[in-house]
């Protein structure tokens, strides 16, 4: 299918040119996270700063990717495989933006942790936070290759984050019930984890669009923990 | 044979001298949808649109096998006069063509002829088909000037008024907007909503997105053959046939 290439070249680059920002949109994204993520391991404030600023870029872009959508489609009217991909590529677009707020989200908390000793180890947020760059990376490989066999791995992985997260806020609980001190340091390691959950969620959504792209079937507001339990 | 089905196109060959247009085709239109027909120039869609009201018989040296169903009954059976399929079966082109008479005599010309009607009775079904065109109100007041002095949007849909009058069942549109402007093109697309209550109505056109506008079902052809014929909806979204993908999206070597 990639092969095909349109009669039009300037048609043609210019979806590539979505695509290609698509997946630059992705890795800052991506970095994000590990650096927000960083910050709150190694208790660098600084560097969690940085993440806050930064997200100007991932904004910028995602204007501007949505600009591209919105003109190839009142200028080249798409249909088809482009069609699906021009509307895919707008709400992907969309998720990654998401994204990126919830790096700048997970980096505000890390600012306000690293000014108190630290609660506990972290253990379970870095594995989540693993977790979830690798379905970042995943359902924006496949975008790129039209390949659902890891759209699909995609939605394994945002049950895991899930379980995680419920598991972290369980932990959670006994800390504050055993001293209410913590309190506070304990909601904001509950709202980091939270923040993860709703980046699997959004990188689960980009998976969804990936199916619609290659199959013309919308799976959204499937359930996918019901397809895993059966 | 579908039970909607007003035509059917049972394994139709048709050549023009030795040169084969069309390679079993086998359809079904159905009644009171609109199907356009697409393709790339040549493909025979046009040739195929002109088969079913028999348009085709007045070019030389041409051959139709197979068999199309009207209502039930053979077009091509040797005791069918085409006159009487093309009452039923009515055609607007491309261009529009209306006869250089006044716009009253260019509806009633083939009633006249065809019908032994009272004066009032004419005036009536000029109204009437005058009115289903969308064109009465802008020409109610000037019906004895000549047809030739309207815009090519009101010629259109003269021609549309005209192929009415007869009271078809079919209507055969051949690219019927290429020659307009967009705001023609869009009384013409408004008008085809409109009479597809009453009419079947199979279009061909090149503007694919007119297509994708005004047609419920979409076939697309490409050297004779019928490749895909489909819900339009689905043509244009998620097409079953990859070259049909190639030919809508643009990627067509």
């Amino acid at each position: 299918m990639e092969e095909r290439k349109h009669t039009s070249s300037h048609y043609e680059m210019e979806l590539r040119e979505v695509k290609n920002g698509l997946i630059y949109l992705g890795a800052l994204t991506e970095q994000a996270i590990q650096k927000a993520m960083k910050s709150l391991l190694e208790r660098n404030s600084e560097l969690a700063r940085k993440v806050i600023t930064d997200d100007a870029e991932i904004d910028k872009l995602d204007n501007e990717l949505e600009d591209r959508c919105v003109r190839i489609l009142a200028l080249r009217q798409p249909t088809a495989i482009d069609l699906r991909f021009i509307t895919t590529a707008i709400k992907i677009n969309g998720h990654m933006e998401r994204i990126g707020d919830m790096a700048v989200n997970i980096a505000e908390k890390a600012i306000m942790l690293n000014e108190e000793p630290q609660l506990k180890p972290y253990i379970d947020l870095p594995r989540m936070a693993e977790l979830v760059g690798e379905m970042i990376k995943y359902s924006l490989d496949a975008l790129v290759r039209n390949d659902l066999a890891l759209a699909e791995k995609v939605w394994q992985k945002e049950q895991i984050v899930d379980d995680l997260n419920e598991q972290i806020f369980r932990e959670l609980l006994t800390f504050m019930i055993e001293d209410p001190k913590v309190i506070h340091r304990a909601i904001l390691i509950m709202q980091i984890s939270k923040n993860l959950e709703r980046i699997a969620d959004h990188a689960k959504g980009v998976a969804d669009m990936v199916m619609y792209l290659v199959t013309g079937e919308s799976v959204r507001h499937q359930s996918s923990a019901g397809n895993l339990k059966n | 044979m579908g039970v909607n089905a007003i035509i059917n196109v049972n394994d139709v060959n048709f050549y023009y001298g030795n040169f084969k247009a069309l390679t079993d085709i086998k359809m079904d239109f159905k009644k009171n949808l609109v199907t356009a027909l697409i393709g790339p120039s040549g493909c025979g869609k046009s040739t195929l649109l002109r088969l079913l009201n028999r348009m085709n018989d007045l070019i030389d040296g041409t051959k139709v096998e197979g068999e199309i169903l009207f209502a039930g009954q053979n077009i091509y059976a040797p005791d069918v006069d085409p006159v009487e399929i093309r009452k039923k079966i009515g055609m607007v082109f491309q261009k529009p063509n209306p006869f250089p008479k006044t716009i009253y005599n260019n509806i009633s010309y083939g009633p006249k002829l065809m019908w032994n009607l009272s004066k009032s009775d004419i005036d009536d079904l000029v109204e009437q088909s005058l009115k289903q065109a969308v064109l009465w109100d802008e020409v109610k007041d000037i019906l004895n000037k000549s047809a030739m002095n309207l815009s090519g949007g009101q010629q259109q849909r003269l021609c549309i008024a005209r192929a009415l009058a007869m009271k078809p069942d079919v209507l055969l549109m051949d690219e019927p907007t290429s020659a307009l402007d967009p705001i023609s093109t869009a009384k013409i697309e408004e008008l085809i909503d409109d009479l597809k209550k009453n009419y079947t109505i199979i279009i061909v056109t090149h503007n694919m997105q007119q297509a994708a506008r005004i047609s419920d079902e979409t076939a697309f052809f490409y050297i004779g053959k019928l490749i895909e014929y489909n819900k339009t909806g689905k043509i244009f979204t998620k097409p079953d046939v990859q070259h049909t993908e190639d030919y809508i999206t643009g990627r067509f070597g």
